[in-house]
């Protein structure tokens, strides 16, 4: 990989990494480390990758990235669950189903949002998301049919988002 | 793909009658195991215990979970999906335009699909990688450093003759007018002691009342000073020295007595300061906390236009030294014999 492609590869991916972080970080500031993050790895490991995984290689430094981010912030989660009580009533009474449906992506469970976002923002097949996340085909199949029927469940009753 | 849903009844019969393959068979086993899965009484007998299953169970993925699912759920996620082949999405197709509960269920799913928006990452050129610096480049700044090092080595600084400083910069008439040798003034307060006695030493154009002596000693003659000067500045004894107007830089500060009790000595150091200061606004001014003899401050001051050889310049300070007279302050100042 030469410094002429990588830098082809900051302005083809480096939008959707940054997306793809933003949205399971919801912090632009923590989206713009980690795309910094994969990036640099990324050149760091430039002779070992094949220039055709070098996308897929970005979206799985990130993925890792995020499980051990939610790992850690596991121990601050009696907080978060205190603050969410309060925007209950936010909620509740909002319209726009984007948004609640944006909330109720965030509300999903790690693996989850990851494959969900993955193929909907990135249009990956199962199986790149499968090598992506380190999950086979038919779990990727399993994990987004979950993700789906949470999503409708918390589109239907908005409570459940809370 | 082809999306498949065998409903778990399909799996015990297969199962009862005996036609799963082995693999297959204990998958589905530790599958109902794992997931506390009701077993038909029929086939209670069947169903092992749970020393049958592996640790490597409860790691694999449970693949039959959608065995589990609602089937018209199942095949609307895997129509959305785009998993069917033709004839099966034909068939939800038509079931969701017959069937309200279909096509509601449709809809509902069809929501939870997010819409791409993009996002502008800003700072791109951080990632960016910039053409290193060609080879030659950075193997002649080394060859420059090294062949540096190397004069500097070979020759180092030092000057002709001791206390006398070689100027780097030429000196222009005005500036060696004005730094003509001066004859010394008699040290009569404090005589420096050698083997001969009190020494003559030659110093800068005095001012009036200050008497800088020798690099070395650095002492301060208070002679000169007219009565009338002294007695102004003993009335001011109350004056702190730190009201002294000028810039509290470090210098007036390391100047300033730390007792701020008023001697003579006190008075006619802040004198000096204030003179320094005001006679010499370009002027580089040193000075030290001396220790010898019987002072225990002096001051060095010397003009920006005659620098030598032996200068290290330091943020605000340009320290000099003079490398044959070994006992010499690192810091004194050499043009005090010119």
């Amino acid at each position: 990989m030469s410094r002429v492609s990588y830098n082809e590869w900051v302005d083809s991916f480096a939008d959707g990494v940054y997306r793809f972080a933003l949205k399971n970080t919801k912090d632009s500031e923590q989206a713009k480390d980690l795309v910094q993050d994969a990036f640099a790895k990324l050149w760091i490991k430039k002779g070992q990758i094949d220039p055709n995984k070098a996308k897929a290689y970005l979206y799985q430094i990130v993925s890792n990235a995020l499980i051990d981010r939610a790992r850690k912030a596991r121990l601050n989660e009696t907080l978060k669950v205190h603050l969410a009580s309060k925007d209950a009533t936010v909620y509740t009474e909002s319209v726009d189903l984007k948004k609640t449906l944006e909330d109720a992506v965030a509300k999903l469970p790690e693996i989850q949002r990851h494959v969900v976002l993955l193929r909907d923002y990135e249009g990956y097949s199962y199986e790149e998301i499968g090598a992506i996340t380190s999950l086979t085909e038919q779990q990727v199949k399993v994990y987004i049919f979950r993700a789906r029927q949470k999503l409708r469940s918390m589109l239907v009753n908005p409570e459940l988002i809370v | 793909m082809t999306y498949q849903n065998i409903p778990i009844e399909v799996w015990f019969i297969e199962l009862f009658d005996g036609t799963l393959s082995e693999e297959a068979r204990h998958e589905f086993l530790a599958f109902c195991l794992i997931n506390n899965i009701e077993v038909p009484d029929a086939l209670t007998t069947l169903m092992p215990s749970e020393d049958f299953l592996h640790p490597k169970d409860f790691l694999n993925f449970p693949s039959h979970e959608s065995i589990l699912n609602d089937p018209k759920q199942d095949l609307l996620l895997a129509y959305n999906e785009g998993l069917l082949n033709a004839a099966d999405a034909h068939w939800v197709e038509q079931q969701i335009e017959a069937n309200k509960a279909w096509k509601s269920l449709h809809a509902e799913f069809s929501a939870t699909y997010l819409v791409p928006k993009s996002y502008e990452f800003l700072d791109k050129k951080l990632l960016y990688k910039q053409q290193p610096a060609p080879w030659w480049l950075s193997a002649s700044i080394a060859a420059a450093a090294v062949f540096l090092g190397l004069m500097l080595f070979l020759f180092p600084f030092k000057t002709n003759d001791s206390g006398i400083s070689r100027p780097t910069s030429k000196v222009n008439g005005k500036t060696k007018k004005i730094y003509q040798d001066q004859p010394a003034q008699p040290d009569v307060s404090l005589p420096t002691k050698t083997s001969e006695g009190t020494v003559d030493l030659k110093v800068p154009s005095p001012i009036k009342g200050i008497v800088v002596s020798s690099s070395r000693d650095c002492t301060l003659h208070p002679d000169a000073y007219t009565e009338d000067e002294l007695a102004t500045t003993g009335n001011n004894t109350q004056t702190s020295i730190d009201s002294v107007v000028r810039p509290m830089d470090e210098l007036t500060q390391m100047a300033a007595s730390k007792n701020h009790e008023k001697t003579l000595r006190s008075i006619i150091k802040e004198r000096i300061i204030k003179r320094i200061f005001d006679r010499e606004d370009n002027a580089l001014v040193l000075e030290r906390e001396s220790k010898w003899f019987n002072q225990s401050f002096g001051f060095k001051y010397k003009r920006q236009a005659d620098r030598s050889f032996s200068q290290v310049k330091l943020g605000p300070f340009v320290f000099e030294w003079n490398k044959k007279n070994k006992n010499s302050n690192f810091l004194s100042m050499l043009p005090s014999n010119q």
